[in-house]
């Protein structure tokens, strides 16, 4: 069936990401917005929009019914479901396909096999694809366990099973000192929780997140495009991904996205999806399969040049993908970071504000997926990502140096973003190294400090307030309403109050 | 002409003259001279010994917030003594939010403990409750307002 218009159920930067591969296929764009986003670019820049109403999320972008009847009414023969909300839902999915309206992602099979963790590692392990060693069985004998534990390799993680917050958590560093170890996490577990019961896992030093983007057409084509690593996290949540990994050498890197192939072979998966692993020392271990678009597929489509949109398109429209393995090469290094409106300064505080402008950039191969614009309002109600910076360049120095300066220049004024944070990670020398494991932003955390103005740097400052304080600016009052105010006054009359 | 501003919190002290070609600032004992080069519409670009650089200004709710060059900052006017005094007895909002619904008005007598505000953020209902008993000298929101965290949201007085 060939897909002439597409409802986009989502909302900000993914839904103009879609809509702009739309344009460049002929494709007819829905989309729809709840009343508090009707300001949004999401809900005027595409072909029709349509109002969810007033109320929570649930009421609006996750309410099925209202969306499909949208669908139905629009004439739309497509729904692309974005990451989040609904991409990953299968009562949805098969509500859209029994409409008769082809649903831009995975079966709902394949949906459901991978949303179930530990039933999608026991299939995944036994196709071969390696697991982080482990025992989680009911045998506690202490012989036994110690067995378990020289097969799995040191430093070995003892954990309580019905454990939480360190406690009963012993990392044992040789064979020697495993059953000292496992007895004190036993006394552990038993006086905290009430059960002796421990599992026992490899302990990961040095782990890293990385992963393969995965496409696969419903004529046997499964391809990959290779990796993205994604290891620095702030409370597991991604802020800055990179392609190629520093961490593979073309060995590796040819047994992750094969090994990865061979999941998706194996479930004769159709779409987009992206499989999960955890990489320490060489070694990579299956994690999970997201079954959706991915946030930080900007990268993958930086450094292959394929528009990964537009194959799930193809994908659900039937078609036959006509791209060889062989042919999707990695370009380049491309770099990723996920602009909040946070305070890092602050436990990462979600910051509001509205947006009276966006910087700009003339560099080449910058690329800003956002779903604000200026004079729009940044409320707590969603997610605080404000927007995906991408830069590519030639290697991963040059990105890295470039990332930096677009950084700079690409301000938000009128609220507090997480840019300097970002700024002070990818300057840091362990950044550079390519040391970037999970813990990162934990480990360095007193690096990553705002760092302290200069007596110069403070003149500056004051100098461009002097220097515009007296000047009329074309700036919203924060209310969006496009009154002329003067910054100086504007602090003092609040002060008034 | 002497002035006082908070720069990123901390109290800073500074002399600033500005003329239509230059603006000087004098801080902590040390003058710098900068040469305004280009004045766009809402930017200004700045230079300090031939060194170029851009600033911008935006209003953030009781703030300013300033950039210069790959510096940024936030600027606010500090609160006189008595005013801070006032403002200490006043509750605050714990994070950013909506006011979702207001329970005093202006004049009313409050205990330590009532109810005086309801802020919604991060998804949850937070009860903003009177920290000692006495009058309520001015509500400082309405409801839909949006508010920062750590702002004062209702003066009370005795």
């Amino acid at each position: 069936m060939k897909i002439t218009k597409i409802l986009i159920a989502n909302r900000a930067e993914i839904a103009l990401r879609v809509i702009s591969t739309c344009k460049e296929m002929g494709i007819k764009t829905v989309t729809i917005f709840s009343e508090s986003d009707k300001h949004l670019p999401h809900a005027y820049l595409s072909d029709e929009s349509y109002s969810l109403g007033e109320g929570t999320i649930t009421d609006t972008y996750l309410n099925k019914e209202k969306i499909l009847e949208i669908a139905k009414k629009s004439g739309a023969n497509g729904v692309h479901p974005g990451y989040g909300f609904l991409s990953e839902n299968t009562t949805f999915s098969k509500m859209v396909t029994e409409a008769g309206i082809a649903f831009i992602g995975p079966r709902p099979d394949s949906i459901e096999m991978m949303g179930d963790k530990i039933g999608s590692k026991k299939v995944v392990e036994k196709i071969g694809v390696p697991m982080i060693p482990g025992y989680h069985g009911d045998n506690q004998d202490a012989a036994f366990l110690q067995n378990e534990a020289n097969k799995i390799g040191y430093p070995v993680l003892i954990k309580a099973s019905a454990g939480g917050g360190g406690k009963g958590m012993r990392i044992v560093e040789k064979e020697s000192e495993f059953i000292e170890n496992l007895d004190a996490a036993k006394r552990e577990g038993l006086k905290s929780f009430g059960d002796d019961k421990v599992l026992l896992e490899k302990y990961l030093t040095e782990p890293r997140h990385i992963e393969v983007q995965m496409m696969s057409d419903n004529h046997g084509n499964h391809l990959h495009f290779f990796e993205r690593e994604c290891s620095i996290q702030r409370r597991y949540q991604k802020v800055i991904e990179e392609s190629p990994s520093i961490a593979l050498d073309d060995k590796t890197r040819k047994e992750i996205c094969e090994a990865a192939v061979k999941i998706t072979k194996f479930m004769n998966y159709s779409g987009a999806g992206t499989m999960e692993f955890i990489f320490e020392k060489g070694k990579f271990f299956f994690l999970e399969m997201n079954t959706r678009l991915q946030v930080e597929h900007p990268i993958t489509e930086m450094v292959t040049g394929f528009d990964l949109v537009k194959l799930q398109i193809l994908v659900a429209s039937g078609e036959k993908l006509n791209i060889r393995q062989e042919d999707i090469k990695q370009k380049g290094h491309s770099i990723e970071v996920r602009i909040y409106a946070e305070d890092p300064d602050q436990g990462f505080m979600p910051t509001i504000g509205t947006i009276q402008g966006i910087g700009k950039t003339s560099m080449k191969n910058v690329r800003l997926d956002t779903g604000f614009a200026p004079n729009t309002e940044v409320t707590v109600n969603y997610d605080p990502m404000l927007a995906k910076l991408i830069v590519w360049s030639e290697t991963r120095t040059e990105a890295i140096s470039k990332m930096l300066k677009a950084l700079d220049e690409i301000t938000y004024k009128g609220l507090k973003t997480n840019r300097d944070y970002l700024k002070r990670i990818l300057a840091h020398k362990s950044f550079h190294a390519g040391e970037t494991y999970t813990s990162f932003v934990k480990v360095h955390a007193k690096d990553l400090e705002p760092k302290v103005l200069t007596v110069e740097d403070k003149a500056k400052l004051l100098a461009v307030f002097v220097g515009l304080e007296n000047k009329v600016s074309s700036v919203g009052s924060g209310k969006t309403e496009s009154a002329s105010y003067n910054v100086w006054n504007s602090i003092k009359e609040f002060r008034n109050v | 002409m002497k002035r006082k501003i908070l720069l990123n919190g901390l109290m800073t002290e500074f002399e600033a003259n500005q003329t239509p070609t230059h603006i000087e600032i004098m801080l902590e004992g040390q003058k710098f001279l900068f040469d305004k080069k280009g004045n766009l519409e809402d930017q200004i670009i700045l230079s300090l010994n031939s060194v170029n650089f851009k600033g911008e200004t935006a209003s953030m709710y009781s703030q300013s917030q300033v950039f210069a060059g790959n510096l940024e900052a936030v600027f606010e006017i500090p609160k006189n003594k008595a005013k801070a005094l006032d403002h200490s007895a006043g509750p605050v909002s714990p994070m950013p939010g909506k006011v979702f619904k207001v329970m005093v008005k202006n004049g009313d007598k409050v205990k330590k403990g009532d109810g005086l505000m309801i802020l919604e953020a991060m998804k949850m209902e937070h009860t903003i409750k009177a920290s000692s008993d006495g009058v309520v000298k001015k509500v400082l929101f309405k409801e839909g307002d949006m508010v920062l965290g750590g702002v004062t949201l209702v003066e009370i007085g005795n």
